[in-house]
């Protein structure tokens, strides 16, 4: 069965690249939001394998998003990469909030391709 | 009410509630030059004008022609007054009141009495009260001469005024303060930081009736003394009008983009302040609300501070707003004052006077900062500012009040606009670099009563005169002068979709993608692509790249 991934950018520009680069590669079926509060409403109703989040959103930031995630939902293992355009010093921070990977933007769909299949093995 | 004695010097009744009380002696004080003998000399004349109440003016310290040449100046005819015998001047030597030994046999008093019997007089001016008093020999003799002095004019139905030399900053109060039954004092004293003299009356005391506290600057000229009550202001009641209409009416602001911004335009009725760095299009806006009103009918006026009208015509003309011809109808008036030259009394009077007379429908303030420095003390300011809104509101008019920022603002420049709590609506123009270029941008803080958009447009000028530009999207931190979206836009936007096919350019060509995978994946190459040309078409301002 595909796997499910949820794209939350507020950049159009940004979810449907991410979109075709996971679909037509590793046809991983995407469903897209953009901003941290529709995200959030996706993973209550729904189960994703990943999630695509970008930090700097209008309401909920990215960061929000993946604490609440991993506080308050039953799957906390899902695996979550951040795409930023930041520049953010530490990284670290996001680790301990359970960030799986980083990718800063502009990132080389090679580079998300093997973060995907890294984080699904 | 008690009759009164009605000066019709232009301000002084209104200040004294009406005019002074018959035989209420009336002492004028203050330093030389300050005007005390013309102020003495108009109210007896205008009794003898204008109310035919005939009038004596003494003048100890004067000779005939002296006078006579003074008088010159104005605009009294003092000779065709005492030809009619509604006027006498008398020029005695101060000793003539002490040359007997009761002083109800002077010489003087007699002189004066015989007058005031064959003229009806009802009004006298004893000049230089302070050199007749120096003849006298101790303060206690001085009280009582001064004391019988006033009886005597009073008891042949005089009302006296006389003058005197003092400040009222002199700590000593003399006995002719506690004996007079009105004093008012004149000053002049140079404004704050400039040579423009600042004229001021003040009343000290009115026996008998009211009088409006504080300092009312005054004017001498042609005309005599002329003085600019300083009134607080009273807020007419429309309730009942409001309740007719309660629908807002829109008054549109001259610039298309801006009365989107506004829901419409301006609410009718409404004062806003304009408030932004130098260079921001203010005065433009200015100047396209006041000629909006005028081509469409309603009479508009630019209270110019800072430029006169023929200059801000010409500058206006550059930036295809024409002015002259609005002025040439009369639908648009320009008028210009000069800052620290005009009393803020003077100007608000003004102000309500053509405001009354033209059913003016849009005011145009230009600006905030001149009035400002035209007030003495700044912390008056907020009342002035306070009382001709009042007078806008009043009239029904819809006003813009232009504010300079000294300096670029921080992301909450609403501290920075001291006034903001007076106004209904405020506007901020800025000028902000993104990304190394330079543009002006216009925001709407508040607009009481009124929904609007808040988010911040670019503001351009050219020969069409002002226009509102598209959002900036995605771009944060301008007003804090920390723009950082336009970096992230443009690595979404360009350089992502560029990584994104670089790669796979190289990938659609790899043995393990299959056929479908390659046609769709040229697909989306395709799409951004042409996204990424779109955009950079946006970018460059290139209609169809």
């Amino acid at each position: 069965m595909a796997k499910k991934a949820l794209i939350a950018d507020d950049s159009k520009v940004i979810r449907e690249i991410i979109a075709s680069i996971i679909i037509t590669v590793r046809r991983i079926e995407t469903t897209e939001t953009a901003n941290g509060a529709d995200a959030w409403e996706a993973l209550q109703k729904n189960s994703y394998d990943l999630l695509i989040t970008d930090l700097e959103m209008p309401g909920m930031s990215g960061q929000e998003l993946v604490k609440k995630l991993r506080r308050e939902l039953e799957n906390t293992d899902m695996p979550v990469i951040v795409c930023t355009a930041e520049d953010i010093e530490r990284y670290d921070d996001l680790y301990q909030i359970g960030v799986n990977a980083v990718l800063r933007k502009p990132f080389s769909p090679v580079d998300l391709l093997s973060t995907v299949d890294s984080l699904l093995k | 009410m008690t009759k009164r004695l009605e000066t019709a010097v232009p301000g002084l009744d209104a200040i004294l509630e009406g005019g002074l009380l018959y035989h209420n002696s009336v002492l004028i004080k203050g330093q030389p030059g300050c005007g005390k003998t013309t102020l003495g000399i108009q109210i007896v004349y205008n009794g003898a004008a204008l109310f035919n109440e005939p009038g004596i003016i003494v003048l100890f310290e004067q000779f005939p022609q002296q006078l006579h040449r003074d008088l010159e100046s104005y605009n009294w005819d003092v000779k065709g007054m005492t030809e009619q015998k509604k006027l006498i001047v008398l020029f005695p030597p101060a000793t003539d009141l002490l040359s007997t030994p009761y002083m109800e046999e002077s010489p003087l008093i007699s002189n004066i009495i015989d007058a005031a019997t064959n003229l009806g007089a009802r009004r006298i001016l004893v000049d230089g009260m302070t050199h007749f008093l120096k003849v006298l020999d101790s303060d206690a003799n001085e009280r009582e001469v001064y004391l019988k002095f006033l009886n005597a004019l009073k008891s042949v139905g005089l009302t006296p005024i006389l003058t005197a030399e003092g400040s009222p900053n002199d700590k000593n109060t003399g006995y002719e303060d506690f004996l007079s039954d009105c004093v008012i004092h004149l000053s002049n004293e140079a404004a704050h930081d400039t040579s423009f003299i600042m004229r001021q009356l003040s009343v000290q005391k009115t026996r008998g009736h009211g009088h409006i506290r504080g300092k009312h600057p005054y004017r001498i000229s042609e005309k005599g003394i002329e003085v600019f009550p300083n009134i607080a202001p009273r807020l007419r009641d429309d309730s009942a009008q409001q309740q007719d209409s309660t629908e807002l009416i829109r008054i549109p602001s001259g610039v298309d983009g801006l009365d989107n911004m506004l829901g419409g335009g301006f609410t009718k009725g409404t004062a806003s302040i304009v408030a932004g760095m130098p260079g921001t299009f203010k005065t433009t806006l200015g100047a396209e609300f006041a000629a909006a009103g005028a081509k469409q009918d309603e009479t508009s006026l630019i209270l110019s501070l800072n430029e006169n009208p023929r200059f801000l015509m010409q500058t206006m003309h550059a930036k295809g707003i024409e002015l002259q011809p609005l002025v040439e109808t009369g639908k648009l008036k320009i008028l210009h004052f000069f800052p620290k030259h005009f009393y803020m009394e003077e100007f608000l009077q003004q102000v309500e006077q053509e405001l009354a007379s033209n059913g003016t429908a849009r005011v145009v303030v230009d600006g905030v900062n001149e009035l400002e420095r035209s007030i003495e003390d700044p912390a008056a300011c907020k009342d002035y500012l306070t009382r001709f809104l009042v007078a806008l509101r009043n009239c029904g008019a819809t006003s813009l009040f232009i504010q300079k920022l000294d300096r670029f603002t921080s992301s909450a420049p609403l501290t920075d606009i001291e006034y903001a709590a007076l106004f209904d609506g405020i506007i901020y123009t800025a000028t902000v670099e993104i990304e190394s270029s330079v543009h002006k941008v216009i925001s709407i803080l508040k607009m009481r009563g009124s929904a609007y958009q808040t988010d911040l447009r670019e503001l351009t000028c050219g020969a069409q005169g002002l226009q509102i530009r598209n959002k900036f999207h995605g771009i944060s931190g301008i007003l804090s002068g920390n723009v950082q979206g336009q970096y992230k836009k443009t690595i979404e936007e360009v350089f992502q979709p560029l990584y994104f096919v670089r790669d796979f350019l190289s990938m659609v060509a790899s043995p393990d993608i299959d056929d479908a995978q390659r046609q769709e994946m040229t697909q989306s190459m395709s799409r951004e692509i042409s996204k990424l040309i779109d955009h950079l078409g946006k970018y460059f301002d290139v209609e169809k790249p």
